[in-house]
């Protein structure tokens, strides 16, 4: 697996710790769940020069390929800078790193010339800080020069102390954000505190770490650091201690006894441990970003780098690829549109007779057409056809009963008057049917009215069937007289919204008993 | 005086600031923005707007075509039976020649003025008929039935006066004519 993501064309660094005997180092790819480490490597040069042990492990870790396409950064030890943090003062603000390390060293003996210096100024707190860091030039040249000689110009020179601070970062994010921290790295003899402000080193201290008086030293070394954060401007007390590496010792150690002396939260992980593959895999995931608190001892050695090699070549491509991908989109819906433009214009010039004309000739034609066929509909859709009526209603009355007379009214209503009144439509019947000797009312008029609610076509057009009045006068056609009673269809009431205390219409009909 | 200075500090500050990696950064993607907005959105977009416009006038005209070829349908459906060159005389006379075909006493036709049922109009009859069920309700189907495009917007059935036991229909008829 960590094969592969060196191969298939990540972003790859490599980071070299280059001590008094040896050279580490570790190769990382950029992946987009983070960097991975793909290779790690060693080679000592007290038996070969300098020289050959860093070409071994580059070929180690990236191959033969050309190693200027590779950033490489370079750790130096802690023992061999010099590291310090104090607080600017306002008249020194713009100051030189030069002039800042002289403030530092205080030293008429040592000449800053011969010094390479890097400055990274931050305000953590109230006040404003510069942590120095400087080494001698001419060592850090001449190691330069050596691996120039093997292909190689280092992205970053920075102490190796700060690159294992990255690699615990990694590990766990600082949890104060930016107040001061304390992380101590454990080693299987050493270990090294560094006091911090979220990624930025503050004070570190290597120590001897004797075994079964792990924890003392640790203490100690806190202590110290503690007393020597006030010179660097920190005035509170840190707030947090993590310890990295050397999990066998969480067994050995009384934690809680731990915290209590320490009088903070601490916290305990497995990684990153203080060795020099972890330093140089810290330094080798700092190649990844261009952060303005990372030192660079070789600022000053290194020649200025060509605009050519500063443009952005990879951006420019993702950004080329990105508007290539929105013009392959607006090209293809352009496409789209020109395809259906097209056969909407054929299907339009396929008839000739439409072709010539204009729209709004068109137009007009059809409001014509419509205010024809809508005429015609509401002429014939409105209209109640009576035969069904004439030849269907005597069929359905009962023994007994008479159809005096049938009125029907459906009056064509005006076109678009909304206010106009409402076309009347109505079906009366008037019948008769002869009153019993007892002289009550004939059934026959409540199964004639039960039969008319029931009958298909009166539901459709006329579904409210009521009893108006009912009269009873003397007839000629037997002793008996008859119950002369009229009924009214009309159509369903129109949805009218009820106003307020107002009650619905009621029809009411008017009838006298015989 | 002071916009020349300025402008030698800018020609001066230039070349600094881009050695510094995200300003040129910034400065790529500016002109990257720039270059794709104006060489290819641009004339990408004119091209897509005016193409658009043109396909929504172009569909519009198809279904503008597709309604009026249906409505013409509709329309010839009903060109038959609405008589062009017609006036309330020749409704009058259409409708004695329906009355003759049935054995049917006429009391009275007279017409009133034609209704507008824009863009026709509808010509106005009452009619007065007595006979017996059979033949009142033959006239009815008659009408109702008919070729022209009639309606019957009243109709009243009643006994007839006298002791003939026919019935008397009223009718009140609109006939649709151009």
């Amino acid at each position: 697996m960590k094969s592969l993501l060196g191969k298939i064309g990540l972003p790859q660094a490599v980071g070299l710790v280059i001590d008094e005997k040896e050279v580490v180092g570790s190769a990382v790819v950029s992946t987009p769940l983070g960097p991975v480490e793909v290779a790690r490597s060693t080679a000592d040069f007290e038996q070969q020069p300098l020289a050959a042990a860093v070409d071994r492990v580059l070929v180690a870790l990236v191959g033969k390929r050309d190693r200027r396409r590779v950033p490489v950064a370079l750790g130096l030890p802690a023992r061999n800078v010099f590291f310090s943090t104090r607080p600017i003062q306002t008249t020194s603000t713009d100051a030189s790193p030069a002039v800042l390390l002289r403030e530092a060293l205080r030293s008429p003996t040592i000449s800053i010339d011969d010094m390479a210096v890097d400055v990274i100024k931050a305000r953590p707190g109230r006040r404003s800080l510069a942590s120095i860091a400087a080494c001698p030039r001419r060592p850090l040249a001449e190691l330069l020069s050596t691996l120039a000689g093997c292909g190689v110009r280092p992205f970053r020179v920075e102490p190796g102390p700060c690159g294992l601070l990255r690699a615990g970062t990694r590990q766990r994010r600082d949890p104060l954000r930016g107040r001061p921290a304390l992380r101590v790295f454990l080693g299987e003899s050493r270990g090294l505190a560094i006091l911090t402000a979220g990624s930025l080193p503050l004070v570190w201290r290597m120590f001897d770490l004797p075994r079964g008086a792990e924890a003392a030293a640790i203490l100690a070394t806190s202590r110290s650091l503690q007393t020597l954060s006030k010179h660097c401007g920190i005035e509170q007390p840190f707030r947090s201690v993590i310890l990295h590496g050397r999990a066998d010792l969480g067994g050995l150690l009384e934690f809680d006894w731990f915290q209590d002396e320490v009088g903070t939260r601490a916290e305990w992980l497995a990684e990153p441990a203080f060795d020099r593959a972890n330093v140089a895999f810290g330094l080798a995931i700092g190649c990844f970003t261009d952060s303005p608190r990372s030192f660079d001892l070789a600022r000053s050695l290194k020649p200025r780098a060509s605009l050519r090699e500063l443009f952005p070549w990879r951006e420019l491509v993702v950004q080329a690829g990105l508007v290539a991908c929105m013009a392959a989109v607006l090209v293809q819906h352009g496409r789209t549109l020109d395809a259906s433009l097209a056969a909407s214009a054929g299907q339009n010039q396929s008839s000739p007779e439409f072709a010539a004309r204009g729209a709004a000739e068109l137009e007009t034609e059809k409001r014509e057409l419509e205010q024809r066929v809508g005429a015609v509909r509401r002429f014939l859709g409105s209209r109640t056809l009576w035969t069904p009526y004439t030849r269907d209603l005597p069929s359905r009355l009962p023994h007994n009963v008479f159809l005096a007379s049938l009125q029907g009214t459906c009056e064509l209503g005006s076109a678009g008057k909304e206010k106009a009144a409402k076309p009347k439509k109505s079906l009366i019947l008037k019948a008769a049917a002869t009153i019993p000797p007892t002289g009550s009312v004939p059934h026959e008029i409540d199964r004639f009215l039960d039969s008319l609610r029931e009958h298909p076509l009166l539901q459709k057009d006329f579904p409210v069937v009521e009893l108006a009045d009912l009269k009873q006068f003397q007839s000629q056609r037997g002793p008996n007289p008859d119950a002369l009673f009229t009924v009214v269809c009309l159509p369903r009431p129109a949805k009218t919204p009820l106003t307020n205390g107002a009650a619905p219409a009621q029809e009411t009909g008017k009838t006298s008993a015989p | 005086m002071g916009i020349r200075v300025g402008k030698l500090r800018w020609k001066q500050q230039l070349p600094e600031w881009l050695y510094e990696p995200l300003k040129l950064r910034a400065l790529v993607a500016g002109l990257v923005l720039l270059v794709s907005y104006l060489a290819i959105y641009l004339p990408l977009d004119d091209h897509i707007t005016d193409t658009a416009r043109r396909l929504a006038q172009a569909r519009h005209r198809t279904e503008l075509t597709r309604d009026i070829q249906q409505l013409r349908g509709q329309v010839d459906a009903f060109r038959d039976r609405v008589p062009t060159d017609s006036d309330t005389n020749e409704w009058v006379q259409y409708v004695l020649g329906g009355v003759r075909s049935l054995p049917l006493k006429l009391l009275a036709l007279d017409s009133a003025a034609p209704q507008a049922v824009a863009p026709y109009r509808a010509v106005v009859l009452r009619i007065n008929l007595e006979g017996d069920y059979r033949d009142l309700d033959a006239f009815l189907n008659w009408i109702e039935s008919n070729n022209r495009l009639f309606r019957i917007d009243a109709v009243k059935i009643a006994p007839a006066r006298g002791e003939s036991g026919d019935l008397e229909m009223q009718l009140t008829v609109l006939g649709m004519m151009s």
